[in-house]
């Protein structure tokens, strides 16, 4: 293998693969990455086994086509120190040649069959969707995944793709959060419905951070074991959790029976954190009294003190109370803007309850008991 | 590329081969075999053959050139999870199950085996040394086990069942691997060049107990003319055991600075004396003797001595047994080869070793 490169956009996606390549792993050969150069471009990739990249890089002037593995740190090193335009790079019997115009280095290689190859993008069905959706899908429900317990499939973000939507829904058990977007599905691309897509959380991450550009359009393709997501030049492969995620649908409670309080981020959480205040690692329950025109929330623990925090609402009716873990509420406001509308439907003190925006977001929490 | 180069185990390969046929393949599977009998590379082997993508499962006979098959031996393959003691570890750490720290259930055997397949095959982990999981690590293991992911094979290799916590033992098929035969022995030793002369290997191997690794091991010159000097004095009950613990703990400080090197030896040093007993044992039950020369010389010089009769032989059997796992308990090994030694000589005379005082 020969080729030719630019070192500027080759560093570039260098880093961006570097990112995926695991620091430490008990196989040596993917703190590497991986470069196929072929007539018609060059492509680098990386994984660490769970998530993987592809990366078309362009500026690569292929003079004899081949593979290659570049150990990370190493070369890494070397785009970043060594200040030619250009670089080129020789794979030999000895080792890779790495050549500037006044330097050159020899590492020691490894096979690049050994190197597990990064699924491609050919899927003829997919779903688009606007880089800006995918990211707040992911962004509202990522943190209600729960990545601690040996419930793996938890862990991860479950996918639904329909024809004219996508939705994500995370939970933990407590807390679930659901948030549906605008989509086209080409060629009838849908989950299938007897394999759940559920992504772990670390890939959906990895996603997130890769949607740099907004106005940019995604493709994404949900297959039997594995999703892939196309942004641009870039292919992320994540591979799927195995288990089956909870009936969802089943946990939203109905909006009919409840009272809908409207309410507005900002001074919500406002009064959420002054609540909070006496909130101890023991007792997280905060006590939200909603009616005639005001909202109160107070906090009680025993060996810190008490807080009584009140603020002024549209909402009427008769009065309505129900006690939430603050963490828990915390994390819904923090994924919205400050001056964001939402519902909170409330039934009693014994049922779940449902924050709502008007861009098809739910987030349930569940109730923690009052007399304690 | 077969199955020529794992020797001696055909009849678990036959009944791998009609599982997988059948479609009917445990998803657990407990190997348990002396060390250095290949269970490791047969585990291997068999990854490589449900990973093959050339060549169906069923045929259970990996072709050895597709990506797969490269990626298995060179222990990268993306569904093949190794797990083994870190050389500088006693034990197998919960992180490589469970996640370190601030990985805690995310990363680890258990959580890589709850991901679906990443070329589309099955998933196999193999936990090599499974003897040194701690109780917390088997623990670790059990929920996995419980409910095995599908598409999932798990191997666990061990030397002994008893080595196993039964809530593993209860989730896993046992597969059984006998020690291997001294002819297979012999020919593996000339073949990876430790010794030239089948004449000399054939030896080795009787020594080796049915176990390359402990064919291998007395490979060593120095360790046979120890051995040479112990049996004969082993063979008189109430021998000095000052002098004896003195040339041993001696021996087994040459073996190098590091304890694990001293432990290993002194663990061999046992061995052999625990050879030497069953064997004593047996010919004064009038039994028939095996071994090499030099055991059935020294254990026909010694049953005239032993007039405590089997009940002595048998006592420091026991006794010898006992102090190789005081070893792996991390004793202090001055000590506990001065009480060995001493043990072993009340015994001889007594039948029974004596409470100490």
């Amino acid at each position: 293998m020969k080729i030719t490169f630019d070192r500027e956009q080759f560093q570039q996606a260098f880093q961006t693969a570097a990112a995926v390549a695991p620091s430490r792993s008990p196989k040596p050969i993917l703190q590497n990455i991986k470069l196929d150069a072929t007539e018609s471009g060059a492509i680098m990739m990386a994984t660490d086994m769970e998530v993987g990249v592809r990366i078309e890089v362009s500026g690569v002037e292929v003079e004899a086509p081949g593979s290659i593995v570049l150990p990370v740190q190493r070369f890494g090193s070397i785009l970043r120190e060594v200040s030619d335009e250009k670089l080129r790079i020789t794979r030999e019997e000895g080792g890779t040649i790495v050549q500037g115009e006044r330097s050159k280095f020899t590492l020691s290689t490894e096979n690049p069959e050994e190197f597990p190859a990064v699924h491609s993008f050919t899927e003829t069905k997919y779903h688009e969707l606007s880089a800006r959706t995918l990211k707040e899908l992911i962004r509202r429900t990522l943190f209600a995944a729960d990545s601690e317990s040996g419930r793996y499939a938890l862990g991860g973000i479950l996918l639904e793709m329909e024809a004219d939507q996508v939705t994500a829904v995370a939970t933990d058990g407590r807390r679930l959060s659901k948030m549906s977007g605008p989509a086209v599905a080409i060629e009838g691309h849908g989950s299938a419905s007897e394999v759940m897509t559920i992504v772990p959380a670390r890939a959906m991450q990895l996603i997130e951070k890769a949607l740099t550009n907004l106005e940019a359009t995604v493709q994404i393709a949900a297959r039997s074991n594995d999703v892939l997501v196309k942004v641009g030049a870039a292919t992320i492969y994540a591979r799927l959790v195995e288990g089956r995620f909870p009936k969802w649908r089943d946990v939203l409670p109905e909006k009919r029976d409840a009272k809908a309080i409207e309410l507005t981020v900002g001074p919500a959480f406002a009064a959420l954190r002054q609540a909070a205040i006496v909130a101890s690692d023991e007792s997280r329950g905060i006590d939200f009294t909603f009616g005639g025109g005001s909202a109160v929330l107070s906090s009680t623990t025993a060996e810190v003190g008490q807080s009584h925090v009140e603020f002024p609402i549209a909402y009427d009716g008769d009065p309505v109370e129900i006690t939430m873990d603050h963490r828990y509420v915390a994390d819904f406001y923090k994924v919205l803007d400050g001056e964001r509308q939402f519902t909170l439907n409330l039934q009693d003190a014994d049922s779940a309850a449902l924050f709502s925006t008007d861009d098809n977001y739910d987030y349930v929490v569940m109730p923690l008991a009052r007399d304690r | 590329m077969s199955w020529d180069e794992i020797q001696g185990h055909d009849a678990v390969q036959a009944k791998f081969r009609t599982a997988v046929a059948r479609g009917r393949l445990a998803s657990t599977f407990l190997f348990v075999g002396p060390p250095a009998v290949g269970k490791r590379k047969f585990a291997l082997k068999l990854a490589e053959a449900l990973l093959c993508e050339v060549n169906p499962p069923a045929d259970l006979n990996p072709c050895g050139k597709c990506e797969s098959c490269v990626q298995v031996r060179a222990h990268s393959h993306p569904d093949l999870i190794l797990v083994s003691r870190p050389a500088n570890r006693t034990r197998i750490p919960v992180d490589l199950l469970i996640g370190d720290g601030q990985n805690r259930m995310r990363a680890g055997l258990c959580h890589d085996i709850t991901l679906r397949p990443y070329r589309g095959g099955r998933k196999v982990a193999i936990i090599d040394d499974a003897d040194y999981l701690n109780v917390e690590g088997a623990n670790c293991l059990l929920k996995t086990l419980e409910e095995p992911p599908p598409k999932s094979v798990m191997i666990l290799l061990s030397t002994s069942l008893q080595r196993q916590l039964p809530t593993i033992r209860s989730r896993s098929q046992i597969i059984r691997f006998d020690p291997l035969s001294n002819e297979v022995i012999a020919a593996l030793l000339v073949e990876q060049g430790v010794v030239a002369e089948l004449e000399e290997a054939r030896v080795l191997a009787e020594l080796g107990h049915g176990s390359l690794e402990r064919a291998m091991q007395v490979a060593d010159p120095e360790l046979r003319e120890f051995r040479a000097v112990l049996l004969p004095r082993l063979g008189t009950p109430d021998f000095p055991s000052v002098p004896l613990a003195k040339e041993t703990a001696e021996f087994v400080d040459r073996a190098g600075k590091e304890a694990p090197p001293r432990r290993a030896r002194l663990i061999l040093v046992m061995q052999f004396a625990a050879e030497f007993y069953e064997q004593l044992m047996r010919a004064l039950c009038g039994r028939a003797v095996a071994g090499d020369d030099l055991l059935r010389k020294q254990v026909e010089r010694a049953v005239p001595r032993f007039t405590a009769g089997p009940d002595a032989a048998a006592a420091c059997l026991a006794r010898c047994i006992e102090a190789e796992q005081e070893v792996e308990a991390n004793a202090n090994l001055a000590t506990l080869v001065d009480a060995w030694m001493d043990d072993l000589s009340s015994a001889g005379r007594l039948g029974y070793v004596p409470l100490g005082q």
